[in-house]
């Protein structure tokens, strides 16, 4: 089957040799040890790379496009979901990851409640743009790596060769159709390190990305005000803020905020923030929090175009 | 729809009638060479499936029919695109919210295929274990096959392991089993209700290719964008501000009396206003272990009966839906 494969794959979707079984019929697949589990991830076959049905067809990436991209084509029936804002960025305090929590499918909004943050394990985190399943599923693929990794070698995984391992996994579908932007954080022997790892095969090393639609305008604000030594209260208002700007200009990104911060013991939590509320009334009493809204409505009262009182009709 | 083919080609009419029919049926002339041109769909749907049809019992052949021989093309020199389409869209609506301890989970019984109504029965909604129920809906082809292999790896796991699968993990199982068909994905948006071991309701929701979330309540199929806003509303309390005074809104902890009514409305609804629901309504309700089932004996509802008749428990409504 994958002689048959890559006997009639154009060589524009590179289909490896090595991912063995594209198997048909995916019963084949099944060891006996599969009939107990394996942690969920039971395609994963005797050489530890899971194995995926290809359709029977020329060029099975264009297969995937015409039922799947609904950018080319709104009618295609299968509905990926897209659409994000996400950022990250590492300072002397460790790394902020702030994201929201948008789905959409076309214009329809297909959640206001997605987890865009991967936590991989206690101490690396990746963030979601681009198909929701591909990140989910291999984030926690390199969870399961990364894991083994500890066991074999006693000792974490660096960051640098968790996101390269990453890397090399997107780089081996690369032109099948996996669509992914993610940003790899965490805090090693090296201390905060953040990789930026893409379905194309990039990976790039750096101190401040901000991936998805929203992107542009997250950079806005993030550009401005960011330095390497901000305090951790400044910082997470930082990344709250920048998400807020993003989630305000694009269409595409929106519902809630969700913050992370990367420190030497391991991520935690900061918390959940509504964009709406963010607008009107601000984050709340949290560090950082500048008190008010961070919508310039409040700035502009009695002064706005759109305030009747404030349009000169004298002359 | 778009061609994932181009090939050109010459007059010649050979091999087996139905088969060049069909191919004829879904051929498509292109404007150009070599460019990806929107074309109509292909009117003739029957033929169409007798194509896939051949196409899984004679592969070797149907490659090599899909390789394209030279057809007849209206007796002129054109370029033939041709694609696989092995999906179709049969409607229906499915929907499941969470409370504290149960989980209800719904689905309309009507299949169709563009307007015509094939049956005014076709389950949508499936009882896993004790405590698990999914909701399937999409390509009725991919929804049973895939339920069929659900089925399979809970009752493997019951060999493996001698326990009922817990919910969380039949989550994680239905992410990795859409996943492993990243490729060629199965046309299945999936919503898994129920009891976690802890005894809290669950719902979680799934796309075709297995990006899942836990949630409170969704609705997914034909009519979600008319219910899902009202479950945002009712269930989520969205836009909704408590009275003066009034106690704060806490979502995810209706309590099921109110939540099988909200159930009923948004199907009824959805049947007024959207051509592929209606017909049936078949309401599953998973009952946390030792929970009170009273409230529940107004609605008719029949047990299911459980492998372990102390634990999580089971019962299923049937409702009429208008048949228009």
């Amino acid at each position: 089957m994958n002689t048959f494969v890559s006997r009639f794959a154009p060589s524009s979707s590179v289909i490896p040799q090595y991912r063995g079984a594209l198997a048909g019929d995916d019963d084949d697949e099944f060891s006996d040890l599969t009939w107990g589990s394996q942690a969920g991830f039971g395609n994963i076959g005797a050489k530890g790379i899971p194995s995926f049905e290809v359709p029977n067809l020329p060029d099975p990436s264009a297969f995937l496009r015409m039922h799947t991209d609904d950018y080319a084509d709104p009618n295609c029936r299968i509905k990926i979901q897209h659409g994000t804002t996400t950022l990250a960025f590492r300072f002397k305090g460790g790394i902020i990851v702030a994201v929201d929590s948008r789905a959409t499918a076309g214009s329809y909004i297909a959640s206001g409640t997605v987890k865009k943050v991967i936590e991989i394990n206690p101490y690396l985190l990746g963030t979601m743009a681009g198909g929701a399943a591909d990140c989910q599923y291999w984030e926690t693929y390199l969870g399961i790596q990364c894991r083994l990794h500890e066991l074999r070698n006693r000792e974490r995984i660096s960051v640098a060769a968790a996101s390269k391992y990453l890397s090399n996994l997107v780089y081996s579908y690369k032109g099948m159709g996996l669509s992914m932007g993610t940003m790899i954080c965490g805090w090693d022997k090296t201390g905060p390190a953040l990789f930026y790892v893409d379905s194309d095969g990039t990976r790039l090393k750096g101190d401040i990305f901000s991936v998805g639609s929203g992107s542009t305008y997250a950079y806005g604000v993030l550009d401005q005000s960011y330095s390497w030594d901000l305090s951790d209260a400044d910082a997470q208002e930082l990344g709250r803020r920048s998400i807020y700007a993003a989630g305000h200009r694009d269409a595409y990104s929106g519902n809630t905020i969700n913050l992370y911060h990367v420190k030497e013991q391991g991520w935690e939590f900061i918390g959940n923030y509504d964009v709406t509320k963010m607008h009107y009334d601000g984050p709340g009493n949290v560090p950082g929090a500048t008190g008010g809204g961070y919508g310039y409505d409040v700035r502009t009262a009695g002064r706005s175009a759109s305030d009747a009182d404030a349009i000169d009709t004298s002359a | 729809m778009r061609i994932s083919t181009i090939e050109g080609g010459h007059s010649s009419d050979r091999g087996d009638r139905s088969l060049s029919l069909c191919f004829r049926s879904t051929r498509v002339h292109l404007r150009g060479l070599h460019t990806r041109t929107p074309v109509e769909r292909c009117t003739d749907e029957h033929h169409l499936h007798f194509s896939l049809f051949s196409a899984y019992t004679q592969p070797n052949r149907c490659l090599a029919m899909a390789l394209m021989q030279p057809l007849l093309a209206d007796a002129q020199l054109r370029p033939v695109g041709h694609q696989f389409n092995p999906y179709s869209e049969n409607g229906g609506t499915i929907l499941a919210i969470a409370g504290a301890d149960f989980a209800v989970i719904a689905g309309d019984t009507r299949q169709t295929e563009g307007y015509s109504i094939q049956t005014r029965y076709a389950p949508k909604v499936f009882k896993l274990t004790d405590r698990a129920v999914l909701a399937v809906n999409g390509f009725q082809a991919d929804c049973s096959e895939f339920v069929k292999r659900v089925l399979q790896r809970i009752e493997w796991y019951r060999h493996a392991h001698s326990k009922q699968m817990p919910l969380k993990a039949i989550a994680r199982m239905i992410q990795t089993m859409l996943y492993g068909k990243r490729f060629f994905p199965y046309y299945t948006y999936n919503i898994l209700g129920g009891i976690e071991e802890d005894g809290t309701g669950a719902v979680y929701s799934f796309d075709p290719v297995g990006s899942y979330e836990r949630e409170a309540c969704r609705a997914a199929g034909a009519a979600s964008s008319l219910i899902q806003p009202f479950l945002d509303n009712q269930i989520y309390f969205k836009n909704q501000t408590p009275a003066p005074g009034a106690a704060p809104f806490v979502p995810g902890n209706l309590p099921i009396d109110v939540v099988l009514p909200i159930v009923i409305d948004s199907f009824t609804s959805a049947t007024e206003r959207h051509i592929e629901v209606g017909d049936g309504l078949e309401i599953f309700i998973v009952l946390a272990k030792g929970r009170d089932a009273s409230q529940l004996s107004s609605l008719n509802a029949t047990e299911i009966p459980a492998a372990d008749p102390t634990g999580e428990r089971v019962f299923v409504v049937r409702r009429d839906l208008k048949k228009d």
